[in-house]
């Protein structure tokens, strides 16, 4: 069940997330959560399995690829890559995040309305 | 390809998420241990952490799907599988749709071949209707819609700018006579381009010239298929032969093809239509008696030739007042015109079939509210595994699709035997045969039925769905949870479901009742006269030889005598119009009372109208109550006479001796120059013995006011059918030329009358039986629901000491109360629909008439309520309390 947490993370952000994260490494799944969490400092308290749509709607539209590995724990896993047209995308879509995140600190600064 | 691609390696994809997603929670777990937990701990944590494993699974697989689409055909196979799982409930529930689509469908049938199939012209949206219109008229009959004038006709085709052309037709007896026996046909006058603002070209020859409706150019005819292949065998070279119509020759020019028919009208041939001087005179402006057709110019449309029209017709009100006073003119859509005439008749078996099948569906829905009920621990462990509510309504709402589909095509199996039936009951006339093959199970039928099982499935699917999974999960998961508040919830729907099939089943019965009790009055009420033994036959002078009106008189005079001297006939006589007719329409004439105003015709009082030869009352038996009866030395020498009705004189002179008085009848196109003398008063003939209770009537010598059409009457004494062979020769003793038509027995004249009133009947009765029994079913169903509901309830009561006749009572009464909510709403209903109808038809009979039928009604629906709900009430004293207490 959902909490009310994961509902206020915007719709495609997590999955902005997710290619930003790939974009420095290919992760398989779990070490891809992790790294999300830690990096937020557990302020985004993201519920595992919501990573898996996401990342299978990542599939579906060809902005990562991903390939059965082995991991550092020689586990079985599926390792995410970010393709080319991911990369385009995540550019795209962290600048229109910049600007919508800009226009709300403006109107959200003190003093100025 | 990528799409197609998808679609193939899904199974994969899918192996892989599952497969990714062990290892994601086996990797988190040896994380969480490494970190210290104890391995169950870790295991709960990880789970906790990850979410609700299988929805995250079908989230994730969502993704690659055409969601909406497949998930619906999941639902189709889910449902599926339900109802074979279920076979009572799927059987029940289909065959009870299956009844109450079958109704509609059949009934619709009518409505699709006679109501919404174009007629078989060209652009038929082009072809309007001239109608003459009379609001103050159309009060008193309950239609207007009235045929036009020729000078009206000639005035508005002259000067109408609205149409290409328009044309005129008038019905008109043809008697073809040559080789074989003498024959009569329905035939029709048309203008000559009627064929061309038709659109419809002949199968053989040509249609009629300009010109041909000139004088001296309209010896030419064209013949119906049927006509042509019945009487001359279908043989092409008849087109340019002569044949002898009414004694003159006329040219055989074409023949129309197979199936050409327009609306009521089934003529057998065409003859040019002439207007003789006398019809064109100002005077003849007050004889509608024309059905005028035209078709719209390109662009032009409906509504502007209904304004023109208008215009027209108060242009001729404004200069021929005395004629035209009251009267206006529209024009209609031929569609919608010959639409018009089943509209009431559709309404009521339609209204009637539609409450069959929402009896129908009550049931249904009352069934899937306790298979709903059943099946509550299966939606909340669906629940409890992530489903939401929306998902179980749509798998329930596409469970009930399944059923209606089902239901819907075994209804159509019911509806082409059904139909089968309904063309083989459309036999009683000509007319009522040709439109019986207009009754098809066509498209516009097979889309009214799936509409038809699609709003049933919703409409006795949704309630259900929406109770069904209205969920407390923690009380529905406990064993043995008896969620109270659902309970309660779910018998009020029963109850209002089993009220409402009360309701319509009781205002079926009611309708159908009142309907029944019509028939029988019009059937078996007295007539005025006797109908027994009574012979009757059709002989109509169209002949030229009969042209002068003396001749006509002895021609009858002739016949009745010869009929009068056979042996075996008690007495023979002549009537103008033969009432109760099936054919004919009473011949109503204005009239005015000397020593009273003369006022103009258009205000002048009506009254039915006949000439009668003078032993015509003796052979019908019409009572002869004061002065004399017609004499034969009462002809055009002696002084005129007449006999007027009971009603007659109660409306006329009420407080007055009538014997003396003198009236005069307005039965030429001028008014007459002499007044006649009342001599007698006769009984009352009821006509539609519903309709025109208190018909005034006046008779009159057919020797002083001769008709070219008259229906021969013989009393015999014994079976008059066996006469007919011998009328004919008499007849033909006198003219061997002159046809004879529907020769047939008065008691079939009565009978034939009313056969559509008895199909009528039958399929009201039908549907009214339908759907008494489904809502016995329904009542039992919830009743017997109720009951086993109950039985701890019973059981503990018992235990403390009620009766079992407490028990009984406890069940009974609520059968009773709903029973009794049912009725009062049901009878409210019925009284209210009933109201509509005959106020439509603009009679309403008393209501103590009325009285008995609707007792009747709510006795026979009391009494099965009453015996639907014992049955298992008497179940629920058998329980024995130490085993209803035990279950817990």
């Amino acid at each position: 069940m959902k909490t009310r947490e994961q509902r206020d993370l915007f719709p495609g952000a997590l999955e902005m997330m997710i290619l930003k994260t790939l974009k420095r490494q290919p992760l398989h799944g779990y070490a891809l959560v992790q790294h999300i969490k830690r990096t937020s400092n557990d302020l985004l308290q993201i519920e595992e399995g919501s990573l898996y749509p996401a990342l299978q709607r990542l599939l579906k539209e060809e902005l990562v690829k991903a390939e059965w590995g082995i991991s550092s724990t020689n586990r079985r896993v599926r390792i995410y890559k970010l393709t080319a047209a991911g990369a385009k995308h995540l550019e795209h879509e962290v600048s229109r995040f910049e600007k919508m995140l800009e226009g709300i600190t403006r109107v959200l600064a003190p003093g100025e309305s | 390809m990528m799409w197609l691609n998808q679609l193939f390696s899904r199974r994969r994809l899918y192996n892989d998420l599952s497969e990714e997603i062990r290892e994601h929670l086996g990797e988190k777990i040896e994380d969480l241990v490494a970190g210290g937990m104890s391995r169950k701990e870790a295991t709960h944590a990880a789970r906790r952490e990850f979410g609700n494993v299988r929805l995250t699974e079908e989230d994730s697989r969502a993704v690659w799907r055409w969601a909406a689409i497949e998930d619906f055909f999941m639902d189709v196979r889910f449902g599926a599988r339900m109802l074979r799982k279920n076979p009572g409930f799927a059987a029940v529930a289909i065959v009870t749709l299956a009844l109450g689509i079958a109704a509609n469908a059949t009934i619709f049938t009518m409505v699709s071949g006679w109501m919404l199939r174009p007629p078989r012209i060209k652009d038929h949206t082009g072809v309007v209707v001239i109608l003459s219109t009379n609001p103050a008229k159309a009060k008193e009959y309950g239609w207007d819609q009235n045929p036009v004038s020729v000078p009206d006709f000639v005035v508005w085709r002259e000067q109408s700018h609205s149409f290409e052309d328009m044309v005129a037709s008038q019905l008109s007896d043809f008697a073809l006579t040559g080789e074989g026996e003498p024959e009569r046909f329905e035939g029709m006058r048309v203008s000559a381009s009627y064929f061309d603002v038709l659109g419809v070209p002949p199968a053989l020859g040509r249609t009629f010239l300009p010109g041909e409706d000139q004088p001296g150019h309209d010896q030419v005819v064209i013949l119906s298929d049927g006509l042509w292949q019945r009487r001359f065998g279908s043989n092409p070279k008849v087109v340019g032969e002569a044949v002898r119509l009414n004694g003159n020759s006329y040219k055989v020019v074409g023949i129309m093809p197979k199936g050409h028919r327009l609306g009521y009208y089934g003529p057998q041939m065409w003859t040019p239509l002439v207007f003789p001087p006398q019809s064109l005179l100002p005077a003849a402006r007050d004889d509608r008696s024309l059905d005028v057709m035209a078709r719209l110019k390109s662009g032009v449309s409906v509504e502007t030739a209904k304004a023109e029209m208008a215009a027209l017709a108060q242009r001729s009100e404004q200069t021929y007042p005395g004629t035209n006073k009251g009267w206006g003119a529209t024009a209609w859509p031929i569609q919608k015109y010959l639409a018009d005439e089943f509209k009431v008749a559709m309404r009521l078996l339609m209204g009637t079939a539609i409450f069959v099948l929402l009896i129908a569906c009550a049931n249904i829905a009352s069934l899937q509210l306790t298979r709903a009920a059943a099946r509550q621990r299966e939606f909340a462990v669906r629940v409890a595994l992530g489903a939401s509510r929306f998902r179980l309504v749509r798998q329930l709402l596409v469970e009930s699709l399944l059923v209606a589909l089902a239901g819907g095509g075994l209804g159509l199996l019911l509806a082409s035997w059904g139909v089968a039936l309904l063309r083989g009951a459309l036999n009683w006339s000509d007319y009522v045969t040709s439109l019986s093959g207009e009754v098809t199970l066509d498209n516009t039928v097979l889309a009214f039925t799936l509409g038809a099982s699609v709003c049933a499935a919703i409409l006795f699917g949704l309630a259900p769905a929406l109770h069904g999974t209205a969920l407390d999960l923690h009380s529905t998961l406990k064993e043995g949870g008896r969620a109270g508040s659902q309970s309660t919830a779910r018998n009020r729907t029963h109850s209002v479901l089993v009220t409402a099939e009360i309701t319509l089943a009781l205002a079926l019965l009611i309708g159908a009742g009142l309907d029944i009790q019509d028939l029988l009055h019009t059937l078996y009420a007295g007539f005025g006269i006797d109908p027994n033994q009574v012979l009757t036959a059709n002989i109509s002078l169209s002949s030229t030889r009969y042209k002068e009106p003396s001749k006509q008189a002895d021609f009858f005079k002739n016949v009745v005598q010869h009929l009068d001297a056979l042996p075996g006939v008690i007495s023979a006589g002549a009537t103008t119009t033969l009432v109760p007719s099936a054919t004919e329409p009473e011949r109503a004439v204005t009239f005015s009372i000397a020593g009273q105003p003369v006022l103009l015709r258009t205000a002048r009082e009506q009254t039915a109208y006949y000439a009668i030869s003078s032993d015509y009352l003796r052979t019908q038996r019409i009572p002869l109550l004061r002065g004399r009866s017609f004499l034969p030395t009462d002809n055009v020498q002696a002084p005129p006479v007449a006999l007027v009705n009971q009603a007659f004189v109660q409306r006329y002179f009420p407080n007055e001796e009538p014997l003396g008085k003198r009236v005069r009848l307005d039965t030429t196109a001028s008014d007459r120059a002499d007044w006649t003398e009342i001599v007698g008063v006769v009984g009352d003939v009821k006509d539609l013995a519903r309709e025109r209770k208190d018909m005034s009537q006046v008779y009159e010598p057919s020797l002083q006011r001769p008709s070219p059409g008259m229906t021969l009457v013989v009393r015999t004494r014994s079976d008059p059918t066996a006469f007919a062979p011998m009328l004919r020769r008499a007849v033909w003793d006198v003219d061997e030329d002159q046809p004879i038509t529907r020769v047939q027995t008065m008691n079939q004249v009565i009978a034939d009358y009313r056969t559509g009133g008895v199909t009528v009947c039958t399929m009201m009765g039908t549907f009214a039986g339908l759907a008494l029994g489904l809502a016995v079913i329904g009542v039992f169903g919830v009743m017997a629901y109720t009951v086993a509901q109950r039985t701890h309830e019973m059981g503990i009561r018992m235990a403390l000491g009620a009766k079992r006749s407490d028990v009984l009572r406890i069940v009974l009464m609520k059968g009773i109360f709903l029973g009794a909510i049912g009725v009062a709403i049901g009878l409210g209903l019925g009284a209210s629909l009933m109201w509509l109808q005959q106020a439509s038809e603009g009679v309403v009979m008393p209501f103590d008439q009325r009285a008995p039928v609707y007792l009747a009604a709510v006795f026979l629906i009391s009494l099965t309520v009453l015996l639907a709900t014992y049955v298992p009430a008497r179940r629920a004293t058998k329980v024995d309390p130490i085993v209803a207490l035990r279950h817990e």
